[in-house]
């Protein structure tokens, strides 16, 4: 009992045990900040590959029409929440006045696309709209278009042909980077200028893509271009898809890219991304798609087995680059850590200096304690837990910082921000628009035990040391 | 002579203060490890914007571009200030039709060649002077049926990633033996865009096929992953930008070297009031408006997104850093207080024979100075030792448990910078020991304040 209580007086009465407890919140704050920065940023990226490549990706060339039946089939199977058709192609996309940029062109099933929230609550038009969003043209970009290509009919001596609907520009729906860059200071769009950039176009934007040539079909490769209408902007998070994706309808860019094979059937190299309902794990959706494959390949294209079975059905996290660079953040987490775990072995060497210290100061007690009977094992013990009370006390308090700042850290960067004068954290060199403000609580106890083994080794040498003092000695002199 | 001789005992004997010298050790290996390989990837990334940029550029956002470059070189060459100035086209392009979008720049690769370093980016043609993309004045045994003179002079450098070489290496050869082989035809398709801004020439954009003469190696990603570069006037002829519509040709920018002996940040503001004075003669002339928006910048300027972020990042290593330096200095502070308690009566005597508060301070500050700079020196030592061998270190890593901290097909990093900045060193070894006389000054100030019976009377 006495053990306990002395060490609880030590930690109350000895100032400079705060230093050692400061020193221990500090570091275990650190490790928590680091390790939930990293932790959430690679969960941030993970999430976000999930959301655009889906969790499973099938990668399967077969007539466009059949692609309706074979998503269809999929998403009957009960572990499988939603399955949409995706393609990307490169492209040149010109604006007008000189401004273009290089993007890629993705067609997506926008009904489909718009079951995640993410993609949804991204639109800047659309998000709020009742239904689901849609690529049409408004009345008033109707007209407009209408309006443009009227005008070049004339240019080119056209005149007197009725317009339809369907002469008139593709809608699209375009990244926030491709029409507006962030701010510089706050790192923001300006989302009112980009909505009247979108209501103000009077012409539509260009696009120019290539087209392979296809051998078995002997047709050489092409260039096309087409023009489309921006009728909404999206801002998924991601920088390296808000700045240069233009998405447009599926069957549009399959007819587009597509290639006519020797029966009149569009044939078009299309991604099914699978994502599965909550619960089921990636292997359990890869298993209900392979079932679902199994069943459309037998039934619909009357391939044997061993064709079906050779259809890639790939988890998104692990397509090379996705992969790649998970890894690549995982390790500079590890090399962060090894930095800080060094900062752990200078703060073991400060609360030894402190306990040193104490014990020299309380010879006398020790001597006082020794002499009414307490073992040298008692002595020691006296002051390991004094260690470990301050590891306890600094990892206790460091949690608690280390949550608040993680919390807080976009805060703490605006601040910081504004008072360097130049933005720290920005979508462009980062990835993502916000700093990951999730606590990695998996890591936290793991972080507490290094708090308080870095404080308990710090008190292990100062411990043996006053459990070897001799009571006869520190009680002589008066 | 008392002082030397107490700082050296209190050194040798009391075993305490290897503590302190091991704690200013490990600050000291552990900031000029992290700010030496940081400051290492900061000056290469800087070098190698600065040698692909030259010294200043003068661009317009835009691809329509600005008329009058060549008049404004010629202007500029004949001056103190430049030593040698070249236009350039960027657009954005396809290649084969169906490839992720790239960056095309068009070159002059004798002049850009006097601007910048990019003839030491090239693999085949790093030492050979003139660098040209022409394929008539590389090839010995071009087919001629195949190539017109005019086809001869489309030749185009692809940009590339380190790792993308193997596969050229097993088809060519610099001598025109292997020329079969790698006869590379690549497809270029761009904008035409007018001088209004407007879409110019063929309705499906405009294209022409290159032949593959080198490729180019910058070290900097976003360069390497998505570019290729074609000559000036082909690329301006294919963009519509050679004054096909009866205007006077374009270009994107003007790439400028400097004088030796012109500052860069004097050499940007001259050619700003150059480019004011030329604009104002060209206000009325066919075009002119075109020259008010244009930027002038300094490499740095041009390429501050991609530098900008290593900078901020080396400066939190130092702040993290930071507060291990208080860390340590807490150490000492601890250390020495411990070391005055146990000495007090010791300090009793000195003051007792008639030394003074002053000189009794300066046993400790000395010695906090003596252990920062035995430290300091252990510390320098080990982390030069580190940095030095930093790539042999990585090596064995990579040997024995396969890891690389940064492989080169993830980062354009060849090797782990392992050179040691004199200065920095320096300045951390400086600051060491200032930490050190700091963590011992209080102590020093309780020792020279001590009252002599006070210390002397407990016995």
């Amino acid at each position: 009992m006495y053990k306990i209580f002395l060490c609880l007086r030590y930690l109350c009465k000895r100032r400079i045990a705060f230093f050692g407890t400061a020193a221990v919140m500090l570091s275990v704050a650190l490790l928590i900040i680091i390790t939930s920065l990293f932790t959430g940023f690679i969960h941030l990226f993970e999430d976000h590959s999930q959301r655009f490549w889906g969790q499973v990706i099938v990668g399967i060339d077969i007539p466009s029409t059949d692609y309706k039946t074979l998503i269809d089939t999929l998403e009957q199977n009960p572990a499988i929440e939603t399955a949409r058709p995706h393609m990307t192609h490169g492209g040149l996309l010109y604006l007008g006045e000189g401004k273009a940029r290089g993007v890629q062109l993705v067609g997506i099933d926008l009904s489909r696309r718009a079951r995640d929230d993410y993609f949804r609550a991204g639109l800047l038009l659309q998000s709020q709209v009742q239904g689901v969003p849609t690529f049409n043209l408004s009345d008033d970009a109707k007209t407009k278009s209408r309006a443009w290509l009227q005008k070049k009919m004339e240019r080119i001596g056209r005149t007197g042909q009725t317009i339809d609907d369907k002469d008139l520009p593709i809608g699209a729906i375009v990244g926030i980077g491709v029409l507006g860059q962030p701010d510089d200071l706050t790192d923001e769009y300006d989302k009112a200028a980009i909505a009247r950039e979108l209501a103000d176009r009077t012409d539509p934007m260009v696009i120019t893509l290539g087209k392979s040539g296809d051998k078995a079909s002997d047709s050489a490769p092409e260039k096309l271009k087409r023009t489309c209408w921006p009728v909404d902007v999206v801002q998924i998070g991601q920088h390296h898809y808000d700045s240069a994706t233009v998405y447009l309808p599926i069957e549009y860019l399959m007819e587009l890219t597509g290639t006519v094979d020797g029966d009149g059937v569009l044939r078009s190299g299309v991604q099914v991304q699978i994502t599965g309902k909550p619960g089921y794990a990636t292997e359990d959706v890869i298993a209900a798609t392979r079932a679902g494959l199994g069943v459309f390949g037998r039934t619909v294209l009357k391939w044997p087995d061993h064709i079906i079975a050779s259809i890639p059905v790939v988890a998104s996290l692990e397509i090379g680059p996705v992969r790649d660079l998970t890894r690549e953040f995982n390790k500079q987490l590890v090399i962060l850590q090894v930095i800080v775990g060094f900062i752990c072995l200078v703060v073991a060497l400060l609360i030894f200096v402190i306990l040193l210290m104490i014990v020299m100061q309380k010879q006398r007690d020790i001597g006082i304690i020794r002499a009414l009977g307490c073992s040298r094992w008692g002595v020691a013990w006296i002051f390991l837990g004094y260690g470990a009370c301050i590891g306890l006390v600094g990892s206790g308090l460091g949690v608690g910082l280390g949550i608040w700042a993680t919390w807080h850290i976009n805060g703490i960067e605006g601040f910081l921000s504004q008072l360097l004068g130049f933005k720290i954290w920005k979508s462009g060199v980062y990835m993502f628009s916000q700093i990951p403000d999730r606590v990695d609580v998996s890591s936290l106890l793991w972080i507490v035990i290094v708090g308080i083994v870095t404080a308990t080794l710090g008190a292990f040498l100062p411990a043996v040391r006053a459990a070897r003092l001799q009571p006869v000695v520190t009680l002589r002199h008066e | 002579m008392f002082k030397y001789l107490l700082i050296w005992r209190y050194l040798i004997r009391k075993r305490i203060t290897s503590i302190a010298i091991v704690a200013v050790m490990l600050l000291v290996m552990l900031i000029l490890v992290v700010l030496s390989v940081m400051s290492g990837l900061l000056q290469e990334t800087r070098d190698r914007n600065h040698q692909w940029t030259g010294d200043i550029v003068i661009s317009r956002d835009s691809l329509v571009g600005f008329p009058y470059y060549q008049e404004f070189i010629d202007s500029l060459v004949s001056c103190d200030l430049v030593d040698s100035a070249t236009p350039m086209i960027k657009t954005f392009g396809l290649q084969n039709y169906d490839s992720e979008p790239l960056v095309i720049f068009g070159i002059r690769p004798i002049e850009l060649c006097r601007v910048t370093d990019f003839a030491q980016t090239l693999h085949y043609q790093k030492d050979r002077k003139p660098l040209s993309l022409n394929l008539g004045d590389l090839y010995r045994d071009l087919p001629s049926d195949e190539f017109s003179e005019e086809n001869k002079r489309r030749g185009v450098i692809w940009a590339t990633h380190s790792i993308g070489r193997p596969q050229f290496d097993n088809n060519i050869e610099w001598d025109g033996h292997y020329f079969d082989e790698i006869i590379l035809p690549l497809d270029i398709t761009v904008f035409g865009v007018s001088s209004r801004g407007k879409l110019i020439g063929s309705a499906m954009g405009e294209s022409q096929r290159f032949w593959y003469v080198d490729d180019s190696v910058s070290g900097l990603v976003d360069i390497d992953t998505s570019s290729r570069y074609v000559d000036f006037d082909e690329l301006q002829n294919l963009c519509w930008m050679a004054g096909q519509d009866n205007r006077p040709p374009r270009a994107n920018e003007i790439r400028i070297r400097l004088k030796e002996d012109v500052a860069l940040s004097a050499g940007r503001l001259r050619v700003i009031k150059r480019w004011d004075d030329f604009v104002k003669t060209r206000q009325d002339a066919g075009q002119g408006d075109l020259l008010g928006d244009c930027t002038v910048q300094t490499w740095k300027q041009y390429r501050r997104s991609f530098i900008a972020p290593m900078e901020k990042e080396k400066s939190m290593m130092i702040m993290v850093f930071g507060m291990i330096a208080v860390v340590a200095a807490f150490i000492i502070f601890i250390i020495f207080y411990m070391i005055v308690t146990e000495k007090i009566k010791d300090f009793g005597i000195i003051k007792s024979v008639g030394a003074s508060s002053w000189m009794v301070s300066q046993i400790f500050l000395g010695f906090g100075a003596l252990v920062g700079t035995i430290g300091a020196i252990l510390g320098t030592g080990l982390g030069c030792a580190i940095v030095m061998n930093s790539n042999r270190i990585e090596d064995f890593m990579f040997r024995c448990f396969e890891f690389r901290l940064w492989p080169p097909d993830m980062y354009a990093i060849d090797k782990i910078p392992d050179v040691v900045n004199v200065s920095e060193a320096a300045i951390i070894a400086g600051i060491a020991i200032l930490v050190s006389m700091v963590g011992a000054a209080l102590p020093a100030l309780r020792a020279a304040r001590l009252n002599v019976v006070e210390a002397l009377r407990v016995e």
